[in-house]
């Protein structure tokens, strides 16, 4: 939809007031389906054209409504559908134009550059993030067998009143807590390797919480997504009972947007 | 919200971010256009994912050596992976102004306190010590 006839809808309306949404930038014209097929559950979205940019947008919601879950969850989830049909170089969480001339104008045009080189480089690349954790009585067990300190220790303090074992405890916990980094460490590293062919890179994220082994996102080449989902499936089936995996996406390159050439490190 | 289990369990499919993870993992990342006159960030303190996580401290020690005691060496019954979930609490804010922000962070701290709608609740933890 054009600049203009989005100001045609728009005029006069509160949503002037309010602003616009911005959720990203696709190419113009891009047909993304997958956005109109989930219209009943996404929030409206429009596509305002400049040149040969497109940027997603929509009403902003509300000053009281702009940081609820509801509105995490469509920024998210508008940009989930559009990938699918189209590289989209995905906006913060929160940006908010004047209105629909000024996303043509003053985002599209007057940024032409800068976006479609960000546009460019994510163009064949889809963001996928894998979370692993462990199964954590699985990691312990494997380590109270593997560690005889542990085992001893974890035997003399059975049934040992807790209050009089206090340091025994904390020695017994520097040792599992030692061993559960080693182990991630070692898992980690062995999970990214595995994706290594099939990825153009990773950019690891701190973990989510202590039996987390990573928390991934990778870098996938749109026509390599199938390969790269095996390769996952493959490790979920490698590590069944020890390890479970959560794969997110396709979504946007959240993580490799600002990164030049992105590349394993 | 498509989630497809693997054939052996092992892997959840999610295509579709949950609550938790939108808040973790893409809330603070996108292109952000050098700022001009009509732009504004929306008020909004982030929050970032789990702070309690692998913090050395006596607590996490006494917590895993806690977790080792209890464990069954004899029993291989493997738990039910529905039960994890995930844990968001509170963190350091990525705003970029504060004064604008502080509306925004009561309304991020309800969404995710009530996560009740996703598949896996954001459940917020009071600080390290929280147990599934």
């Amino acid at each position: 939809m054009s600049a203009q006839r989005q100001r045609e809808r728009e005029s006069g309306g509160e949503q002037g007031r309010r602003g616009v949404w911005v959720y990203g930038v696709a190419p113009a014209g891009a047909a993304l389906r997958e956005l109109e097929r989930r219209r009943d559950r996404l929030p409206e979205v429009w596509v305002v054209d400049a040149g040969d940019l497109g940027a997603i947008a929509g009403p902003a919601p509300s000053d009281d409504e702009r940081g609820t879950r509801d509105q995490a969850l469509a920024h998210a989830h508008v940009l989930e559908a559009a990938i699918l049909d189209a590289p989209v170089v995905p906006f913060r969480f929160g940006i908010v134009v004047g209105d629909a001339q000024d996303v043509g104008e003053d985002l599209l045009l007057a940024h032409h550059d800068e976006l479609a080189a960000l546009l460019r480089r994510v163009e064949s690349r889809l963001q996928m993030t894998l979370k692993a954790y462990y199964d954590e009585d699985a990691l312990l067990r494997e380590i109270v067998e593997a560690e005889p300190e542990v085992a001893r220790l974890r035997e003399q303090l059975r049934d040992a009143p807790e209050e009089e074992t206090r340091e025994q405890r904390v020695r017994l916990g520097e040792l599992v807590g030692a061993a559960v980094d080693q182990a991630r460490e070692r898992d980690a590293a062995a999970l990214l390797d595995a994706l290594r062919p099939v990825a153009v890179a990773a950019a690891p994220d701190p973990i989510e919480r202590e039996y987390m082994v990573c928390n991934v996102p990778l870098l996938v080449e749109r026509d390599r997504r199938e390969e790269f989902e095996q390769a996952v499936e493959q490790l979920a089936g490698d590590h069944a009972g020890r390890i479970r995996f959560r794969l997110l996406g396709p979504m946007p390159a959240y993580s490799f947007i600002d990164v030049e050439e992105p590349r394993w490190a | 919200m498509g989630v497809q289990p693997s054939p052996g369990g092992a892997l959840e499919r999610n295509q579709e971010s949950s609550l938790a993870d939108v808040v973790n993992t893409i809330l603070d990342k996108g292109v952000v256009v050098d700022v001009f006159a009509r732009v504004s960030l929306v008020g909004i303190e982030l929050l970032r994912a789990d702070v309690r996580v692998v913090i050395a401290s006596v607590d996490t020690y006494l917590r895993f050596a806690d977790a080792v005691g209890r464990l069954d060496m004899g029993s291989e019954e493997p738990r039910d992976l529905t039960e994890v979930v995930e844990d968001v609490s509170e963190g350091a804010s990525k705003g970029k102004s504060r004064g604008v922000l502080e509306a925004g962070a009561e309304k991020l701290q309800d969404i995710v306190g009530g996560g009740e709608r996703e598949q896996e609740p954001a459940k917020r933890s009071g600080g390290r010590g929280g147990k599934r």
